[in-house]
């Protein structure tokens, strides 16, 4: 038997060793209880889920630039919220600006509702010829608030840790009190870690993904590219300088190649590169398949328009869909009356687009999910999520391009 | 039971436990379940095609999961405030016995100023087994960035127990203060 302390042969085995022991016990009970629990159930609904997947193969699709649509609109369509500049709407749409389809100027004045110009987009895509290609590329550039500065680097951090050190060599032969120090050091950098800043700042990065088609094939991922952090004013900047100027994103990027698989929708798991292609190209065919899988997702629960339909929509409007699909989904979201329009607007990079807005109620209150479209395309340019009452979206991504590559790292054409 | 569903059975049961684990530390109990049996769900989806070692592709199914978690139940969670949250008498007996040079708190203290994602290198590694290929595929990110992040964490960790050991007579008075439970065999 010893008392003495076991000194690292090696530090590394020593501190890994250590941390291996600071697993929690407990964590092995809640696991096992849970597993004993949801095993049943778990098992049942897989098995009761269909599981058909497609073998792996080249795909192909519809993609390609705008097309000026002559798409018959109800006359009954342009009224309610205000949609501007639908350019792909169809000039027999009535309105002063009918009179003058050929200008440009005049088109892009043009006020429908969200409605008419989700109709119209569904005309603009089915037009759309097919791709194809080896792997779905996206670019894109999400922005967010900060929720937490890199607090090792802050000087708050570096003032507490400091502190800690004094106070560790003031109590060294008091052990009750040195061991209420380190209680109360890990509490604050905890509380450090986790508390909001006390200044507004959002963090913009670029990611490239490369989803292979073919499920031996390794998708691609350029993460964390271009990282910005910018401030909402001067003011909140002079705060954050203030702080010490910590760190607030990681700002390496990273490259990483793997074998993911992952769906194309995290809430409908079926649903993956391959199987998106099968999707009904009728409103009526896939609004029964849609609601089908919401009654086996995760979000079942909750309503099919609300809860799951803005998600599993988005999730699909920047998946490879056959035109008819993606003709057919915007058909099943203009049937949705909570859609209003907010004219048009610029969006993250600049570009003008026409939003349409989706509110639901979510855990923390009510929430705003915009989408903006390209006027001409009916491309996806962006969508957010954003806390009513908060000028900042919760989450904001903006496509930069979308389409079929042959090879993982090269971009589409066009 | 069919050969498919027996497939699933066996992933289920040798891999529940270790996902909800790796969940447990990010989320609360709630969410952790949640996002467990989703994983399983698509993992059931894709059993035909998932990779000789499923656990890594499992973990980053449930860590992708959890990371696009958007609502108030899965804010940010220190992994030591987890860890707080569930450590209990027992964990505290269990170091005694293992006579480490630092005391728990004093460890936890350390790894509290440690990077999240430093922190999660070492999970993976010394948590859950997995080696720097599997765990940068948990990650997302190449291996020779999982390995920076490991040695970073591994580095940073020594040299403040290093600092702890070479101040740390306050330390060692603390530990020869408390019971000893090891017997050396």
């Amino acid at each position: 038997m010893s008392n003495q302390r076991r000194l690292p042969r090696d530090g590394e085995d020593m501190n890994d060793r250590m941390f291996a022991d600071l697993k929690p016990m407990r964590l092995d009970e809640l696991t096992d209880e849970a597993y004993r629990r949801r095993r049943s159930d778990d098992l049942a609904r897989a098995f009761h889920t269909d599981h058909s997947l497609r073998p792996s193969r080249r795909l192909s699709m519809s993609r390609r630039p705008f097309l000026f649509v002559t798409a018959a609109i109800g006359a009954g369509l342009a009224a309610a919220a205000i949609v501007v500049v639908p350019d792909m709407v169809s000039t027999s749409v009535p309105g002063p600006a009918a009179s003058s389809p050929s200008s440009a100027q005049s088109l892009s004045t043009r006020n429908v509702s969200a409605r008419s110009f989700l109709l119209a987009a569904a005309e603009t895509v089915a037009r759309e010829p097919a791709g194809s290609g080896s792997y779905w590329y996206t670019r894109k550039r999400a922005s967010e608030p900060v929720q937490n500065a890199m607090t090792e680097d802050g000087a708050e951090f570096k003032a507490l840790h400091a502190k800690f050190n004094a106070k560790m060599a003031e109590l060294k032969d008091k052990p009750a009190e040195l061991k209420a120090a380190q209680k109360e050091f890990i509490d604050a950098i905890t509380k450090l870690k986790e508390e909001k800043l006390p200044y507004k700042a959002v963090v913009s990065y670029t990611t490239e993904h490369w989803r292979a088609a073919d499920n031996d094939a390794k998708d691609r991922m350029n993460d964390n590219q271009d990282v910005k952090i910018s401030f909402a004013t001067p003011q909140e900047e002079a705060k954050w300088k203030e702080a010490g100027s910590p760190m607030l994103h990681d700002d390496k990027p990273e490259t990483s190649e793997m074998k993911t698989m992952m769906p194309v929708s995290l809430d409908n798991p079926s649903l993956t590169l391959q199987t998106v292609a099968d999707l009904p190209t009728d409103k009526e065919g896939l609004e029964r398949r849609l609601r089908s899988l919401h009654a086996e997702s995760r979000k079942k629960k909750g309503s099919f328009a609300d809860d799951y339909l803005p998600q599993t929509g988005l999730d699909l409007m920047s998946a490879p869909l056959t035109p008819g699909t993606r003709s057919a989904l915007f058909k099943v979201l203009a049937e949705q009356p909570n859609f209003k329009s907010n004219g048009q607007v610029t969006d993250g990079l600049g570009r003008t687009g026409v939003a349409l807005t989706y509110q639901s109620t979510g855990p923390e209150g009510k929430v705003d999910f915009t989408m903006t479209f390209d006027p001409k395309t009916a491309d996806l340019l962006e969508y957010s999520f954003t806390n009513v009452g908060k000028s900042i979206p919760e989450w904001k991504v903006a496509f930069e391009k979308m389409g079929w590559a042959e090879k993982a790292g090269e971009r589409p054409q066009g | 039971m069919d050969d498919r569903q027996e497939r699933f059975t066996g992933l289920y049961d040798r891999n529940y436990r270790r996902v909800l684990g790796y969940a447990l530390l990010r989320a609360e109990p709630g969410v952790a379940e949640d996002v467990a049996s989703e994983t399983f769900l698509i993992a059931w989806k894709r059993l035909n095609v998932l990779p000789e070692h499923p656990l890594p592709w499992l973990l980053g199914v449930a860590r992708n999961m959890l990371a696009k978690q958007r609502d108030s139940r899965c804010q940010r969670q220190a992994l030591v405030d987890r860890i707080a949250a569930l450590t209990t008498a027992q964990d505290h007996l269990i170091w005694d016995i293992a006579e480490h040079v630092v005391d728990r708190e004093t460890a936890l203290a350390v790894l509290a100023a440690l990077p999240e994602q430093d922190l999660e290198a070492m999970a993976l590694a010394t948590w859950h087994g997995l080696p720097p290929e599997q765990a940068a595929a948990v990650m997302g990110c190449s291996t020779r960035t999982y390995n920076v992040r490991l040695h970073r964490a591994r580095k940073r960790l020594g040299k403040a127990l290093h600092v702890e050991i070479e101040e740390g007579t306050a330390l060692a008075h603390l530990r020869t203060t408390r019971p000893q439970f090891s017997e050396e065999t």
